[in-house]
């Protein structure tokens, strides 16, 4: 008697899995209860150390290495943002987003941004007009990141790819060969509009 | 063992499903939308109009990604079909490099790219076979063929079958995929209709090509003309055409997508980020698994089918067009230049596709449709009402209205948590919304923003190495001028003075001119 009964509860799940399975196989993507599960949360743990701090403060900023902050390039930068207290709307490259970014990663008041430093421009590219290039090498030793090539008495160029636009080479050059042209928009680069809708009233 | 036995009861399970949903062979994907298959300005027949050779073509110089690639070609060269134009690209036919230029292409973007313009000699020349060596590997063949994938998105096929079998992972089953689920396109019918014979024995070199265990050409139910001439061809080539299986599936758009077309077929999900070919699937649109088998005798793909159509087409018909041939020229020879101003041309399908802004911009490999349609008027939408209807046609199971909300406010992280990534653009959520939200392209825009997001962290990540480096180089350099001045300063104090040791010479020279002579 047992026995069937025992047989009978087993079959039917047996035949209940069997069910789910071929259900689950139309099962979403994207669960709710799974979004809702891993919803991205500030884990607050122990105050991090000051050296990975100030890596993610330097994350943040844009590399641009111009050094318009008054410190020689952006992890100098980050270094004292986070061991000086230095104000962090002194990057005009990062603009009034990099602030609230850092504003919110720091916990301190987002401010505007000090214009005496500079005015975010949008990206820009150096160009060397190679006609009017003497070859000098002030503006390789001038690049923060190595962007020229060139060497003594020979045309020099940019390497548009790694130029940042940070305008180190524009002050030594002898002859003002370099320009700063707002960096072009290739295929690869572009990107979909934004939908504008109007709203009603 | 464990593997072979996964694969029985995954067949038994599969004989099970098919039993219990009662609907045999024909497989449904999920969401998706029936659409009217017989709407007006179709082609009436199905036969494909081979176009002439224009004057002049233009090949973009442009990769896979849209990234500019540098030419091996100067102007004034000669070339002749099939030559290698720059890596991955190749000429549509012979004649006389024109010039380099920057020219329009087709992109949703007005933007110009780098072309090379090729004025094609007056004699037919695309005819003749071609000298694509044929002492190089399969794959490599396919490659040097320039073969792309021709249902839409133009990824190179050599790749693709590169990191299968014999050297990468083996391949389970190979899916053709002649499953045109979109409206209005009609080239992939029309090829299966006039070469049904060809493309079966393309899928017998496929199956060869990749080794793999099974074959499934994928095609909807409704096309009866392309089923009878493939069941015709099947049974002329019976004896090596037993492992190919026909796959029907109800005719949903978008069922031809490649996502949920394997998830349907092989009952497998592909993870975010993973490809088919992880998972043992390889899945190659049938015009493209034609073009990999030519390749094969050495014959480049240089030209592809288009279906010409819309609701203002003049003469609605599916024509061969060489790769570089203006759309002005197609629509010209075809017919349906005249009123032009008047309409909307469109490439690649009602939904998929986009509007094209210049006539002037050359055809190209993922070109499978020019559609000429009213010009669209647009009224501006109305608030979300969440009915949920966008997440009921979503056939990769999106919660489109969800994601709408984190796309348009740029939470590019939440967006990615609700599978923007996995969104596939197919439109379905456009048709149904109510409310006339644009969904796809606020999917689209964000799509885009986020891989703009990646390539200038990538940018940040670049320019910091490059600036460490540079400080790494500047104080060694600095150390290495202190350590020499320092190395100076002690020999001086340490009275092994090379100029005090001169004076001293000089002094005793002085005092006694006679040994001058220090020799």
């Amino acid at each position: 008697m047992w026995f069937s009964l025992l047989s009978l509860v087993l079959g039917t799940a047996l035949a209940g899995s069997l069910l789910a399975w071929l259900a689950s196989n139309s099962g979403p993507v994207v669960s709710l209860r799974k979004i809702a599960k891993s919803a991205p949360g500030n884990s607050d743990d122990a105050p991090p150390p000051v050296q990975r701090l100030i890596e993610v403060v330097n994350q943040t900023l844009p590399q641009t290495q111009c050094a318009q902050c008054g410190h020689p390039g952006c992890r100098p930068y980050a270094e004292a943002i986070i061991n000086q207290n230095a104000p962090i709307n002194q990057c005009p490259p990062g603009g009034q987003s990099l602030i609230d970014e850092l504003a919110e990663l720091l916990g301190r008041e987002s401010v505007p941004l000090d214009t005496s430093r500079g005015d975010n421009k949008p990206a820009q590219v150096a160009y060397i007009d190679e006609s009017l290039c003497i070859g000098c090498t002030l503006c390789i030793d001038a690049c923060p990141v190595d962007a020229i090539v060139g060497a003594s008495r020979q045309m020099h160029t940019i390497i548009t790819d790694q130029c940042t636009g940070c305008e180190l080479c524009l002050p030594p050059c002898p002859v003002d060969c370099i320009s700063l042209e707002p960096a072009s928009r290739t295929l690869d680069q572009w990107r979909w509009p934004k939908p504008v809708i109007s709203k009603r009233s | 063992m464990a593997l072979a036995q996964a694969s029985h009861i995954q067949t038994f399970m599969n004989w099970l499903r098919e039993l219990l949903t009662g609907d045999g062979r024909t497989l449904k994907i999920r969401g998706g939308l029936t659409l009217p298959r017989n709407k007006p300005g179709l082609p009436v027949d199905n036969n494909i109009v081979s176009l002439n050779v224009p004057e002049h073509i233009v090949i973009p110089l442009l990769d896979y990604h849209h990234k500019p690639v540098t030419p091996c070609v100067r102007t004034g060269q000669s070339v002749s079909t099939g030559d290698k134009l720059a890596p991955g690209i190749i000429a549509s036919t012979g004649g006389t490099v024109l010039t380099i230029e920057d020219r329009p292409v087709i992109h949703p973007s007005s933007l110009l790219a780098p072309c090379v313009v090729i004025a094609t000699r007056s004699e037919q020349i695309n005819q003749q076979p071609v000298h694509c060596a044929l002492d190089v590997p399969s794959i490599a063949r396919i490659a040097l063929c320039g073969v792309r994938g021709l249902g839409g998105a133009g990824f190179a096929t050599a790749t693709k079958l590169e990191r299968s079998a014999p050297l990468g992972q083996p391949i389970d089953t190979l899916i053709i995929n002649a499953v045109e689920c979109e409206p209005g396109i009609s080239c992939d019918e029309s090829l299966l209709i006039c070469e049904a014979t060809s493309v079966v024995r393309a899928m017998i070199v496929m199956m060869e090509l990749t080794a793999c265990k099974r074959c499934v050409l994928a095609i909807e139910n409704d096309k009866l003309l392309a089923l009878a001439a493939l069941k015709q061809a099947m049974q002329q080539l019976s004896t090596l055409s037993k492992n190919i299986d026909v796959q029907l599936l109800a005719p949903i758009y978008p069922s031809g997508a490649e996502r949920p077309l394997i998830e349907r077929v092989t009952h497998i999900r592909l993870q975010e980020g993973r490809r088919p070919v992880d998972q043992g699937v390889v899945c190659i649109n049938v015009a493209t698994a034609l073009a990999a088998s030519q390749a094969q005798e050495g014959y480049p793909l240089v030209s592809r089918i288009i279906t010409v159509a819309g609701e203002q087409a003049v003469n609605a018909v599916n024509v061969r067009v060489l790769f570089g041939t203006p759309v002005r020229n197609v629509l010209e020879q075809t017919g349906n230049l005249q009123n032009i101003k008047l309409s909307r041309v469109r490439v690649g399908g009602p939904l998929s596709g986009f509007d094209l802004n210049n006539l002037d911009t050359p055809v190209t490999a993922t070109t499978n449709c020019i559609s000429i349609e009213a010009p669209l008027v647009t009224n501006s939408p109305d608030p979300c009402i969440r009915c949920d209807a966008c997440s009921e046609v979503c056939p990769v199971d999106l919660l489109p209205q969800q994601l709408y909300w984190y796309a348009q406010q740029d939470d590019l992280d939440k967006s990615t948590h609700y599978g923007l990534n996995q969104c596939i653009e197919c439109g379905c959520c456009d048709v149904v919304c109510p409310s006339r939200i644009p969904l796809t392209q606020t999917f689209r825009y964000a799509r885009s923003a986020l891989q703009e997001q990646t390539q200038a962290k990538q940018r940040a990540t670049d320019a910091e190495q490059r600036y460490q480096l540079r400080e790494q180089r500047l104080s060694a350099k600095a150390a290495a001028s202190e350590a020499q001045r320092k190395m100076a300063k002690t020999t001086l104090t340490q009275g092994n003075d090379p100029i005090a040791a001169a004076l001293a010479r000089a002094k005793q020279r002085r005092n006694n001119p006679d040994s001058d002579n220090p020799a």
